[in-house]
C-alpha cells in the first residue's frame, strides 16, 4: 500500500505575467540606480548642446568665481567657462572609460572563460600570459604605444586597454573555476550539453555579476589613470577639456581660486560615484534571476 | 491550536481528537520502517507502460547496465604526498532492464563513484561498462538544488535534453509540461528558477529533467538524504512510479538500508570499493550473510531496538587492509582473512538463488 503523497504547496508563480521583470516592485531602486547609466551617458552625448560656451576659447574674464558674470561654475585662469569644460571633459572621460572597460570585458572575459573552462595546461599558459600583461605599468605601455603609433588620444586608449583586460581575465577565470566545480555543470554534461554550450550557458552567466561590479568600480580608476597620462602629456593634448588634467594642472589655484581645480575634481567624483551606484543596481537586477 | 493534553502519564499530544480515534484513523498504516515496496505499489495501480513495452516480462530480461570488474583510483594529496585513493577495487554488477538495484554502504565505500563511472562522469581505470541500447543513463544528484543551473529556468533546463529531438518550441514546451506533470508539478514551474523552489520541488524538477527522455537506467545518488522523512517518502514513491511507468532500470545509492529495501529489487552491499553481498532486497535485510551486512542491519535504528554501532572505523581507501578489507572490524575474522593473498570473491550461497556473498566463511561452506 502506498502512503498518500503529503501535500506540497504549489510553487509560487514566478514573476507576475504581463509586467516585465524589470518593473517588479522590489527592483525599483535598482532600476533607478541602473538608469543612472543612461543619465550619465545622456549628459555626455548632449554636452555640445548643454555647454553654454566654447570650452577651448576664453569667453570671459579669468578667474571669475562661480555664479559671477553669468558663469555658473566660474572661469579658469585664462577665462574659459568651467561648466563647458566640465561638460566636454565629462563626455570624453565617460566614453574613454566605457571604451576601455568594454574592451577589457570582451578580451578579458573571453580569455578568462576559455582558461576557466578548459583548465589544465591551457589555463596555466593563458593565465601566465595574463600575469605578464598585469605586470606592465600603464604609463610605460602608453609611452611605447605612442612612440610606435604616434600620439593621440585613441592610441592612449589602446595602451590603457592593453594593460586593463588582465584584471577582467583573472576575475572571470576565477568565477568560472568556482562554478565549474559545481554539480550543475556535471548535470548539464549528462543532459547532453557540449563544451561550448556549457561554457556559454552554464558557466558564463555566473561570472557576469562579478565582472559588472569590477567594471563599475573601475570607472573612477580609469578616469584617474587617464588624467595621470594626460598629465604626462600622453592623454588629451592641451587645451582639450579633460577632467583629470584640468584638476591636476590647476591645483596651484586651490587656495585662492578653489573652483578652478575643484569643479572638474567634483565631476570626476560624481562620475565614479554614479558608475558605482549604477553598477550595484545592474548587479542586483542580474542577481535577481 | 489544540492544547497538548496528557494521553498517558508524561506523554502529551496536541490533537483535538481523543487518542482512540487517532489510533483508529491510522490503523491500516504500514509498519514504521516501510513506505511501500515496488511490488505492492505495482499491485495498487494497474501498470501503464508509457515509454516502452515491459520487456521485463520476457524470459530473459535484457541488460540495462553491466559493470565488469571496474576499478578506479583517484590521485589525492595527503599532506605533501600524492597518494592513491582506491574508490573502486574490482566491482561487477549487472542491472536488468526495468530492474531496481540499491547500492548500500558507509561513506567512502565507493558507491557514488560507481554511479559516476556508469554515468560517464569518471573514467574507470580498469574494467568495462556496458549499457543497453536505450537512451543513455541519467543521474539524480543528492543536492538537487546544486545540480540545477541557478540562472536558467526550469523549462530551459528540462528543454535542454530535448535539443536533439528536432521539436518546435511549442512541442518542446508541451514535452516539458508533460514531464513536470509526471512528477506532480504544475506547468508554471517551467518559468521558475531553481532558487525559487523548495527542496522537494527541486528534487522533482531534477527527476523531470532526468526522465523527460526516459533513460535506460536512472542513477540516483542519495536523492533523499537531504530531505525530511515525508518529502523523502514522496521522492521514493515518485521514483518507483516513474520507473514503473517509463520502464526504466534504477540504480539507487543510499546509506540507508530501510530505504534500500523499499526501493530495490536487489541490494548490493559495498565495502571499500567491493561488493561484499548481493541478493534480493528482502532476503538481504531479513537474513544478512556477510558479517558487514549483519552489522549494518543491526545498526539501523528501528523503533524499540537500540541500534548497535559498527565496531571500529571504516577502513581507509588510502591504505586498504590486506585480504578482506573488513577483517579489522569483523567479529568473526580468522587469521586467514588478513592474508594479503586472500581476495574474497562473491560466491553463490548454497540453496539460494541469486544470493552471493564475499566472505571466507562462505568459501569454506
Amino acid at each position: 500500500m502506498a502512503v498518500a503523497e503529503p501535500y506540497i504547496a504549489p510553487a509560487t508563480p514566478p514573476a507576475r505575467r504581463g509586467r516585465p521583470a524589470i518593473l517588479r516592485a522590489h527592483g525599483r531602486l535598482d532600476v533607478a540606480a541602473a538608469s543612472l547609466l543612461v543619465l550619465v551617458t545622456l549628459i555626455a552625448l548632449l554636452a555640445p548642446v548643454l555647454a553654454p560656451h566654447n570650452p577651448i576659447q576664453p569667453v570671459g574674464l579669468p578667474m571669475q568665481s562661480p555664479g559671477s558674470g553669468g558663469f555658473l561654475l566660474g572661469t579658469d585662469s585664462i577665462g574659459r567657462d568651467i561648466l563647458s569644460r566640465v561638460l566636454f571633459g565629462w563626455r570624453s572621460s565617460w566614453f574613454a572609460a566605457l571604451a576601455v572597460i568594454a574592451s577589457g570585458l570582451l578580451i578579458g572575459g573571453l580569455i578568462g572563460l576559455v582558461a576557466g573552462t578548459l583548465g589544465g595546461v591551457a589555463d596555466t599558459v593563458l593565465m601566465r600570459i595574463t600575469d605578464g600583461f598585469l605586470a606592465l605599468p600603464a604609463p610605460v605601455v602608453a609611452i611605447a604605444v605612442v612612440a610606435a603609433l604616434g600620439g593621440g588620444f585613441v592610441h592612449t586608449l589602446i595602451a590603457v586597454a592593453v594593460v586593463w583586460w588582465p584584471f577582467y581575465a583573472r576575475i572571470v577565470r576565477g568565477e568560472i573555476r568556482l562554478l565549474a566545480a559545481r554539480p550543475h555543470v556535471e548535470a548539464a554534461r549528462l543532459a547532453g550539453a557540449g563544451r561550448l554550450r556549457i561554457a556559454v550557458r552554464h558557466l558564463l552567466p555566473g561570472a557576469v555579476p562579478a565582472a559588472v561590479i569590477t567594471a563599475s568600480l573601475d570607472v573612477g580608476n580609469l578616469v584617474l589613470t587617464l588624467a595621470a597620462l594626460s598629465f604626462l602629456g600622453l592623454g588629451q593634448p592641451q587645451p582639450a577639456p579633460e577632467l583629470g588634467a584640468d584638476t591636476a594642472h590647476n591645483l596651484t589655484y586651490l587656495l585662492q581660486q578653489w573652483w578652478i581645480p575643484v569643479m572638474p575634481g567634483i565631476a570626476v567624483m560624481v562620475l565614479a560615484l554614479a558608475a558605482n551606484i549604477a553598477g550595484d543596481g545592474v548587479r542586483n537586477l542580474l542577481g535577481d534571476r | 491550536m489544540p492544547e497538548p493534553v496528557e494521553v498517558a502519564p508524561g506523554h502529551l499530544s496536541a490533537c483535538i481528537l481523543p487518542p482512540g480515534e487517532v489510533a483508529a484513523a491510522f490503523a491500516p498504516a504500514p509498519p514504521a520502517s516501510r513506505i511501500t515496496t515496488l511490488d505492492e505499489a505495482a499491485a495498487d495501480v494497474p501498470a501503464a507502460p508509457a515509454g516502452r513495452p515491459a520487456s521485463a516480462a520476457a524470459a530473459e530480461p535484457a541488460v540495462a547496465a553491466r559493470v565488469q570488474d571496474v576499478a578506479k583510483t583517484f590521485r589525492v594529496k595527503s599532506g605533501r604526498r600524492r597518494v592513491g585513493l582506491q574508490a573502486l577495487r574490482g566491482v561487477s554488477l549487472q542491472v536488468a532492464e526495468g530492474e531496481s538495484v540499491a547500492i548500500v554502504g558507509e561513506s567512502g565505500s565507493g558507491k557514488s563513484t560507481m554511479l559516476r563511472v556508469i554515468a560517464g562522469l569518471e573514467r574507470a581505470d580498469r574494467g568495462g561498462i556496458t549499457l543497453g541500447r536505450g537512451a543513455g543513463p541519467q543521474m539524480v544528484f543528492q543536492d538537487a538544488g546544486a545540480s540545477l543551473t541557478p540562472w536558467l529556468t526550469v523549462g530551459a533546463l528540462i528543454g535542454e535534453r530535448l535539443r536533439h529531438a528536432h521539436l518546435g518550441a511549442a512541442q518542446r514546451g508541451e514535452r516539458v509540461e508533460e514531464a513536470l506533470a509526471h512528477v506532480g508539478l504544475p506547468a508554471h514551474v517551467a518559468r521558475a528558477r531553481a532558487t525559487q523552489l523548495s527542496g522537494g520541488q527541486r528534487q522533482r524538477v531534477a527527476l523531470a529533467r532526468a526522465t523527460v527522455v526516459p533513460p535506460e537506467v536512472l542513477l540516483c545518488d542519495e536523492p533523499t538524504s537531504a530531505l525530511d522523512v515525508s518529502l523523502a517518502a514522496v521522492v521514493l514513491n515518485l521514483v518507483a512510479r516513474l520507473r514503473r511507468e517509463l520502464g526504466m532500470a534504477v540504480l539507487f545509492v543510499t546509506h540507508d538500508l530501510s530505504v534500500a529495501r523499499v526501493v530495490a529489487d536487489r541490494i548490493a552491499v559495498m565495502y571499500l570499493g567491493r561488493i561484499v553481498e548481493l541478493g534480493p532486497a528482502e532476503q538481504v535485510v531479513a537474513s544478512p550473510q556477510h558479517p558487514y551486512t549483519k552489522a549494518l542491519v543491526r545498526a539501523v535504528p528501528d523503533l524499540g531496538v537500540t541500534p548497535a554501532a559498527l565496531p571500529g572505523e571504516p577502513a581507509s581507501p588510502l591504505d586498504p587492509p590486506p585480504g578482506c578489507a573488513f577483517n579489522p572490524r569483523c567479529p568473526v575474522a580468522e587469521p586467514a582473512c588478513a592474508d594479503p593473498d586472500f581476495l574474497p570473491r562473491l560466491i553463490k550461497l548454497r540453496g539460494e538463488q541469486d544470493r552471493t556473498v564475499a566472505c571466507i566463511r562462505a568459501e569454506v561452506n
